[in-house]
């Protein structure tokens, strides 16, 4: 037992947040924390971890509200206590199967929470109790916050708290946290157990010979119960580390009596949580909920409706979007930062007298670059605004559900299928949402794939080179363009699965919540979540990309400043690299310089070339595009672009989501190779015919 | 011996059970899916597969394959609510 400092009631405080997926967890983690929080991974793994500072302050056993007012107060008072929380990962059981549930019981295992903080969805409350009765066997002080009481009414029971909370022998606050309400009696209830230290009763018994062995294996092993119990249902984590051969027997005995174990003491949990249950809930009425669910799903998930349904809300998000909405809010944005603030900067620098090099470097370069992709951010916030809503209100969960047979063919999952079609957008978001896949092959698989859906910044190179080479054809060839990709996506994913990532297909069992409807600060909450990343990108690693870039294309290799970018850095090493395209049928200078270019920014590809082939505007470049291209070598120049390596933002995003960088180097070098020799098929092929 | 694919829609069963092995089957133990549980066929997503079943309180999707390995004892129509 650890020994307790004397000054151990003013220390900084760590309270772990665990419960099930759906449990309101994550809304509840906002509330406790406002806006001050850090994302990173867990270690090894790409698992989110979020940890912030409780925004509740502790003062003579009354919570307050942590305004900024306070804050100066605060510094002279004593008691005023520092609460850490740790969102740990939604989870149903402490098994481990995943490693979000490797990840709960080390955690708490090894960084000692002062506190276990456990939200209970009440209209779900058998399930989510079976957590609880495995946190509870810890040995760590908890708190369950018994979430949705509010919506208890209409799924028909009521729940007699006090009750419950004695059969459990945990203590119980109960909160309403999509309306904010209850959490400032939640954390000052937190504080005094985590102060007190005070341990959950374990009211589970699992028969004689198994808590006898229960005992002993603590002892043996220094282990806590919980461990212990699954020690004895065959953990094999755990069994790798069993120091004492005592335990070996113990084991044995044990499987010898009671030969599945596992279903054993999982029913025990069970009934004991049923008997619970009993003597807790009441049912006043019908359950509304599940009616109301079960009617829209009706809709949703009908035979016949369920798919164009789903095309039709697709086709709508994209169509706000990227569509009329989208696009005008970005122009508004294009205009001011790109324009207003730009040619502001620029005449301040003028003013002050800067040189033509400075100045192209942060009007042309950094504020041009950066202001490329800070103009897609409005469409990003729109996507993620969407996406987000169907998230919270359990519509894409459904999806999975729809679309699951399908992937299942693909070694993936249905739950990898709207970060698929958000890669039509932009690859950013999509690599970004792969985070909501609960399995990590799936989440790998599904990155690796994520650049096979051609996204929105090459629409632009489509456009002007089908206006050039196919106006009378130009919806065919770009439809067949995003064929192609999504047919070798198909085709490298199974590829990828019996190849780069095997192993097992991870169990499908998928929870279809029921569906709620979000509030709009939880919405927005969740949307700033994830565009926040994409804000810190773009001032940092794109910032950087778009400072070389500019400097490798007005730079010469001895360092000057050039006026024809065909003598410039990045000039050589196009004409360098351009026989490299000779089999594909684009080996001039201009069109490697592009591509290059292009990894800065797929729309990037056309403003290069309107540069390098000095065209004036687009109607200029057209018809340079017409003496230089045949349609023959234009189709291979696309279907290039289409397969390769994606933009720097998604690179770096796809780095962090992989979380690894063997993965990430294939997963550019297999896009660069499969686009080489694809144009170069499609280039030698149709030679033969044309 | 029936499995949770002979239930129709709105059909329950009560699990007898389970043929399945290592992490699957701890899976759908941790999720409520264990001998005795009562379990009530919702719906076929509209591919043919999974399936959607009703068990304590909440919904529940499964592949026929695995659906398959769960043998049940039918009991009468139950639209499954609490």
């Amino acid at each position: 037992m650890r020994t307790l400092a004397a000054n151990e009631i003013q220390k900084e405080y760590v309270f772990a947040l665990a419960g099930n997926p759906n449990s309101g967890k994550t809304t509840l983690f906002n509330e406790l924390t406002g806006s001050h929080y850090q994302v990173g991974n867990w270690a090894g793994v790409t698992v989110e971890r979020k940890e912030g500072i409780c925004k509740y302050a502790y003062h003579n056993h009354i919570t307050h509200f942590d305004t900024h007012e306070h804050e100066t107060e605060h510094k002279h008072d004593e008691p005023h206590n520092h609460i850490r929380i740790v969102d740990l990962p939604g989870i149903y059981s402490l098994s481990p199967n995943s490693a979000e549930e490797v990840i709960t019981r080390d955690y708490i295992l090894k960084e000692k929470p002062d506190l276990i903080l456990n939200i209970v969805d009440a209209t779900n409350l058998e399930r989510n109790l079976y957590l609880s009765t495995q946190l509870a066997e810890m040995g760590t002080p908890m708190v369950i916050a018994l979430n949705m009481m509010d919506a208890l009414e209409e799924n028909g029971f009521s729940i007699d708290v006090e009750k419950l909370e004695k059969e459990m022998g945990i203590r119980i606050i109960f909160i309403f946290v999509f309306k904010g309400r209850g959490v400032e009696d939640l954390v000052t209830e937190c504080l005094k157990i985590a102060s007190k230290k005070e341990l959950p009763v374990c009211p589970i018994t699992y028969g004689k010979d198994i808590e006898n062995a229960i005992s002993q294996i603590e002892q043996e092993e220094e282990l806590n119960r919980l461990c212990s119990v699954k020690l004895i249902e065959h953990d094999a984590r755990l069994k790798s580390d069993i120091k004492s051969p005592n335990t070996h027997l113990i084991l044995e005995k044990i499987s010898k009596e009671i030969p599945d174990i596992e279903t054993y003491i999982a029913q025990r949990r069970y009934t004991f949580i049923k008997s619970v249950s009993k003597k807790s809930v009441s049912i006043i009425g019908e359950n509304k909920q599940a009616a109301r669910t079960r009617k829209l799903d009706s809709v949703f998930v009908h035979p016949i409706l369920a798919i164009p349904l789903f095309i039709l809300i697709m086709f709508l998000i994209f169509q706000i979007t990227f569509g009329p909405i989208g696009t005008y809010l970005s122009d508004l944005v294009d205009n001011l930062f790109n324009v207003k603030f730009a040619s502001l900067v620029e005449s301040g620098l003028t003013a002050v007298g800067v040189g033509a090099f400075a100045k192209g470097l942060v009007v042309d370069g950094i504020i041009a670059g950066v202001g490329g992709v800070i103009t897609f951010f409005p469409q990003i916030m729109l996507l993620f605004l969407f996406l987000s809503f169907l998230e919270d209100s359990g519509y894409m969960a459904r999806t999975a559900f729809i679309m699951d047979k399908f992937f299942m063919k693909l070694g993936l999952s249905g739950k990898s299928f709207v970060p698929m079609i958000m890669g039509f957008g932009c690859s950013v978001p999509a690599i970004m949402s792969v985070r909501t896949l609960e399995n990590e092959r799936d989440r790998k698989l599904t990155l690796l794939l994520i650049p096979f859906m051609s996204c929105g910044a090459k629409m632009p190179v489509y456009a002007i080179f089908t206006a050039a080479l196919f106006p009378n054809n130009a919806g065919i060839v770009t439809f067949s363009l995003y064929l192609i990709g999504v047919l070798l996506g198909i085709i490298s994913c199974l590829i990828f699965s019996k190849m780069v990532l095997k192993g097992d297909i991870p169990p499908f069992v998928l929870e279809l919540p029921p569906y709620r409807m979000p509030t709009l600060k939880s919405t927005f909450h969740h949307m700033w979540d994830k565009a926040k990343d994409f804000a810190i990108r773009a001032g940092t690693v794109l910032l950087a990309a778009s400072v070389i870039i500019w400097l490798l294309q007005n730079l010469s290799p001895t360092m000057h400043m050039v006026s024809d970018s065909q003598d410039s850095i990045i000039g050589i090493i196009g004409q360098f690299i351009a026989p490299i395209f000779n089999p594909c049928g684009f080996g001039n200078w201009q069109a490697a310089v592009s591509l290059i270019s292009g990894f800065a920014a797929k729309e990037a590809v056309v403003s290069t070339m309107t540069i390098l082939y000095d065209a004036v505007n687009t109607s200029g470049l057209t018809s340079v595009l017409q003496n230089t291209f045949t349609p023959l070598s234009a189709y291979s120049f696309l279907v290039f672009v289409l397969l390769y390596v994606p933009c720097v933002a998604a690179v770096s995003s796809l780095k962090t989501e992989l979380n690894s960088r063997k993965l990430t180097i294939f997963s550019i070098c297999y896009q660069i190779g499969i686009a080489w020799i694809m144009s170069m098929l499609v280039f030698q092929i149709g030679s033969l015919f044309v | 011996m029936l499995t949770l694919n002979d239930l129709k829609k709105n059909e329950t069963g009560i699990i007898t059970g389970i043929a399945l092995e290592g992490l699957m089957k701890r899976r759908l133990i941790d999720m409520g899916v264990t001998t005795g549980a009562a379990v009530t066929m919702l719906r076929t997503a509209p591919l043919g597969d999974p399936i959607e079943f009703y068990i304590l309180d909440y919904n529940l999707s499964l592949r026929k394959k695995e659906a398959g390995k769960i043998y049940i004892r039918k009991v009468g129509e139950d639209v499954g609510s609490k």
